[in-house]
């Protein structure tokens, strides 16, 4: 069982911000206790899924827009939003960072995958307002880290992607699990990065480029 | 983008164009009678090159990337020919036109069928051959020397005697006055200098650093972001729309209604998305409302025990089926499918002063021309594609509804619109691959052979609706047949036909590796059974059926020999064969899987063998190849669209299962050595996966899987 605060999803920022949100407190509350259970299967993570659609998103804002300053790559961005507003759409509609990438909008996919102070979070879950002052960096953002120029040189010389939308999420997902794991295994590699789909499949390819970028 | 400036007549005309040289290309098919003939019926223009004063060399390509490589491996044919380096050829999505890039296997402007590289095999080959046969002659007619004398070398002509060189650059002038050459020479195999092998693609580097532009991530001024809802039910219409409570919501700008759907325009994506999701909305559901899957497969069944239209005879099969010593019959299914790209369905519309631009990725350029010229009650002319990379596609990109849509929402505003639907709305709106119910019945003889083999596929015709003129005689799909219809194995007796029966509202489309997919599985599973029945090893009896088919029986005993075919596997662990002969490629998979007790199965390993002729880049092919199989593997394993009251059950990846990194095997891939033309490779894996993997789970339990997915079948150990 991982620490919540671990949660690759939302990296608890919705159990922090739920204060200001309940039905976000409930949807946060069924999250955790699926993504920390241990279970591999994501059908156990239907009934989440299932409240996080239309009707539940709708309870969630009503608020009106909050001044915001946010650190991205290392500038500070201020932006007036409704602070429930999920960090994917500040940084891509707002903020004109358009390299991370919408693919589901509930924690399942992974292609809208940012660091949040270091850590792999689903941007697409986390409300704008709960960032605070903590460090947000996007793949835009990426090659400014050794461990980050390492993956994107590994990732071509490997000729990882094939679309390639999800590759900035994997790329942020593999980065950060470097950061904690400099030598990750198959095993590691394979339980940090089942939550980032691809679907044209490079998975081979990216786990040999984490390892290759690894040095193991 | 620049616009072309392509003559429309002559075989092959070069002439100033912007301070260049350009080369219209009216290649011919193969055959045609060759050059020198005009008339437009015998030639069909497909491409150009434009190299400009400073050496730049402009390959307008007809395909859309949608992760296949396009983007690379056909300049790489322009490159090889033209003598180039990759580094000096500037890629160009083409625009929309179905004279000048339609696809010579397919006859219209398209990107799909895995015909991208074997369909410009030649004719980019040709292109780049002759520009640098005019380009030789400009140089010896500037030096007045021998053309003899003269050859090109990575972007110059050299003089072999004097070591003079020109670049191409200080050539075009020259070479644009020039007459046509009437032939030209392609280079043998021995001297390819970039075909086989594996440069860096050139889209890559925005793939890893968040550059690469997408559909999605277009931004123009002024813009507005919009999402939208069509009824969930399917052919219902829009009732009633009470907006008040979403016009409230900050950042919601306005809320268009149309007859069958809604969307919401707005300052951001977030805001739409909240707007929408604050509309109550009454749906007039139709009369599909109460539909249910059982609805659906007893239609299917039902429409399966009428004759359909004759596919494919050979020999006469009910009566080898009456004399066989052991009959098999079976019933396969497998199920609608949903494409999910990662990239949701997304275009961006611009409807102004009587014009429509387009922005989006699209599989078929001038369908989307067309869809867009209709929806905004203009002229054909005056609608712009700007095709973008595509975020995938698997066929769902061979639809221009979705650009319709787009164009429905921008007509009702001034500025440019981009419409994102969720990824709810893409799985429940989609276009689905076809559920397919098929009756199979094979005789033995006393020894096991397989003497007689009958097989009714009853499904939708995809084709019906997207190229009526493409049916075969009785209104046949070729599409829905093929595969089944051209058997790879030797059987005297064989017969197959296919029974059109449209699911009530549901519609259907192209997946990738399309009709091949549903009939490969169903064959070479049912092939399986034979063997089974026959007590014969799988391999084995393929070989035997195979005696005829050698580049399909190299495939089976390369990949058996590096699958390690025969070697013992503990208890619940198997492996299962496949063989596929589509896209001009033989292919065989193998996959080895172990079943746990409660019943998961873990994919150990795969191994291919492929024959697609030449390998244009090797490191490229067997990504597609990987991936492919993978991805068939994906929808094996885990996914179905089932219908409920109407409308789509699943709605996003919590209930529409994708492979994941942790359930992936280890891959390998083996080319056979081969300088033919090359086949396609962009689906033939995934046609290849589901059977290798039905079939190794019969070796590993005993349990013969004739319906998809496999999550839907317990496997417990008992």
């Amino acid at each position: 069982m991982r620490d919540p605060r671990e949660c690759p999803n939302c990296d608890g920022a919705l159990l922090r911000a739920a204060g200001r949100m309940p039905v976000c407190s409930a949807i946060c509350a069924v999250r955790h206790a699926v993504c920390h259970s241990g279970a591999r299967d994501d059908g156990n993570r239907v009934f989440f899924a299932e409240l996080s659609e239309r009707r539940c998103l709708l309870d969630q804002v009503r608020n009106g827009f909050d001044m915001l300053t946010l650190r991205v790559n290392d500038v500070d961005r201020t932006v007036e939003v409704p602070g429930q507003m999920p960090l994917l759409w500040v940084l891509r509609d707002v903020l004109e960072l358009p390299g991370t990438k919408y693919g589901c909008g509930i924690a399942q996919c992974g292609a809208c995958t940012v660091h949040i102070d270091g850590r792999a979070t689903r941007s697409c879950v986390v409300p704008v307002g709960s960032i605070g002052k903590r460090s947000i960096t996007t793949i835009e953002g990426l090659s400014a880290s050794p461990i980050g120029r390492g993956l994107q040189q590994a990732w071509l010389e490997l000729q990882v992607p094939q679309c390639g939308y999800c590759q900035s999420g994997q790329l942020m997902s593999a980065a950060s699990l470097l950061a904690s794991h400099p030598k990750p295994d198959d095993a590691l590699i394979d339980t940090e990065m089942s939550g980032n789909i691809c679907r044209c499949c490079t998975y081979t390819r990216i786990r040999a480029a984490i390892k290759k970028a690894a040095g193991s | 983008m620049t616009s072309p400036c392509v003559t429309r007549r002559g075989f092959l005309q070069a002439g100033a164009c912007v301070g260049g040289l350009l080369l219209s290309l009216r290649l011919s098919p193969a055959n045609s009678t060759g050059p020198g003939t005009t008339t437009e019926a015998a030639f069909q223009p497909n491409a150009f090159i434009t190299i400009t004063r400073d050496g730049r060399v402009t390959l307008i390509v007809d395909k859309a990337e949608v992760g296949q490589g396009v983007y690379t491996s056909l300049p790489m044919l322009l490159a090889e020919e033209l003598d180039v380096g990759l580094d000096q050829v500037t890629i160009e999505p083409a625009p929309p036109n179905d004279k000048l890039y339609a696809d010579p296997l397919l006859q219209f402007q398209v990107t799909g069928n895995s015909t991208s590289v074997r369909g410009s095999w030649d004719r980019l080959r040709r292109a780049g051959a002759t520009a640098r046969t005019l380009l030789v002659s400009a140089a010896a007619r500037k030096w007045n020397v021998d053309i003899a004398e003269c050859r090109a070398d990575n972007g110059k002509i050299v003089h072999g005697p004097t070591g003079r060189a020109l670049s191409y650059g200080t050539l075009v002038d020259v070479a644009a006055g020039l007459p046509l050459p009437q032939q030209v020479g392609l280079k043998p195999a021995s001297q390819f200098r970039l075909i086989g092998t594996s440069p860096q693609r050139l889209d890559l580097p925005g793939k890893v650093n968040g550059q690469a532009t997408y559909g999605i991530d277009i931004r123009l001024p002024a813009m507005k972001f919009a999402t939208f809802m069509a009824c969930p039910v399917f052919g219902g219409s829009l009732g009633t729309v009470d907006d008040r409570a979403a016009s409230s919501i900050p950042g919601v700008y306005k809320v268009v209604r149309l007859p069958d759907a809604v969307g919401v325009i707005a300052d951001n994506t977030w805001a739409a998305m909240q707007g929408l999701a604050a509309l109550q909305i009454e749906w007039n559901e139709g009369p599909h409302r109460r539909t249910t899957m059982r609805d659906i497969v007893s239609g299917l069944d039902t429409a399966s025990q009428s004759k359909g239209v004759l596919a494919h005879q050979q020999g006469n099969a009910a009566e080898a089926l009456r004399n066989a010593k052991t009959k098999l019959t079976a019933i396969y299914q497998m199920p609608f499918l949903a494409h999910a790209p990662m990239e949701p369905v997304t275009c961006v519309a611009h409807v102004h002063a009587g014009r429509c631009d387009i922005w989006t990725a699209t599989q078929v350029q001038a369908r989307a021309q067309a869809a867009a010229a209709k929806a905004a009650g203009i002229p054909l002319e005056n609608v712009t594609i700007h095709n973008q990379l595509a975020g995938g596609a698997f066929g769902r990109r061979l639809e221009v509804d979705f650009i319709e849509r787009a164009v429905q929402l921008a007509r009702e505003v001034d500025m440019p619109v981009k419409m994102i639907w969720s990824r709810e709305e893409d799985i429940r709106s989609d276009l689905y691959r076809p559920y397919y119910y098929d009756r199979l019945s094979a005789g033995l003889d006393e020894h096991g052979a397989l003497k007689a083999w009958q097989h009714r596929i009853t499904a939708s015709s995809v084709m019906a609706r997207f190229a009526p003129p493409a049916l075969g005689p009785n209104g046949l799909d070729p599409d829905a047949v093929e595969c089944a219809a051209q058997p790879i194995y030797d059987v005297p007796n064989h017969f197959v036909d296919f029974v059109r029966h449209e699911p009530p509202g549901i519609p259907t489309s192209f997946w990738r590796g399309v009709g091949p997919t549903h009939n490969v599985f169903v064959v070479e599973s049912f092939v399986d059974e034979c063997a089974a029945a026959a007590k014969r090893d799988p391999v084995d009896y393929r070989r035997t059926l195979l005696r005829n088919t050698p580049r399909a029986l190299a495939t089976l005993e390369l990949a058996a020999q590096k699958a390690g075919w025969g070697n013992k596997l503990p208890a619940r662990s198997g492996r299962g064969v496949a063989v596929v002969y589509v896209f001009d490629t033989y292919l065989c998979v193998v996959a080895q899987i172990a079943v746990s007790a409660p019943g998961r199965i873990h994919l150990e390993r795969i191994v291919c063998a492929a024959d697609c002729g030449t390998v244009v880049h090797p490191d490229n092919a067997a990504a597609q190849l990987e991936g492919g199989i993978l991805f068939g593997l994906s929808a094996a394993l885990y996914s179905e669209i089932t219908v409920n009251k109407g409308r789509v059950v699943e709605s996003n990846f919590h209930n529409y299962r994708t492979l994941r990194m942790h359930e992936t095997p280890r891959m390998e891939v083996h080319f056979i050595p081969s300088h033919g033309a090359p086949g396609g490779l962009g689906e033939t894996g995934t046609v290849g996966a589901a059977p290798a993997l039905g079939n190794a789970i019969f070796a590993a339990t005993g349990v013969r899987l004739r319906e998809l997915p496999v999550v839907r079948h317990d496997l417990r150990q008992t």
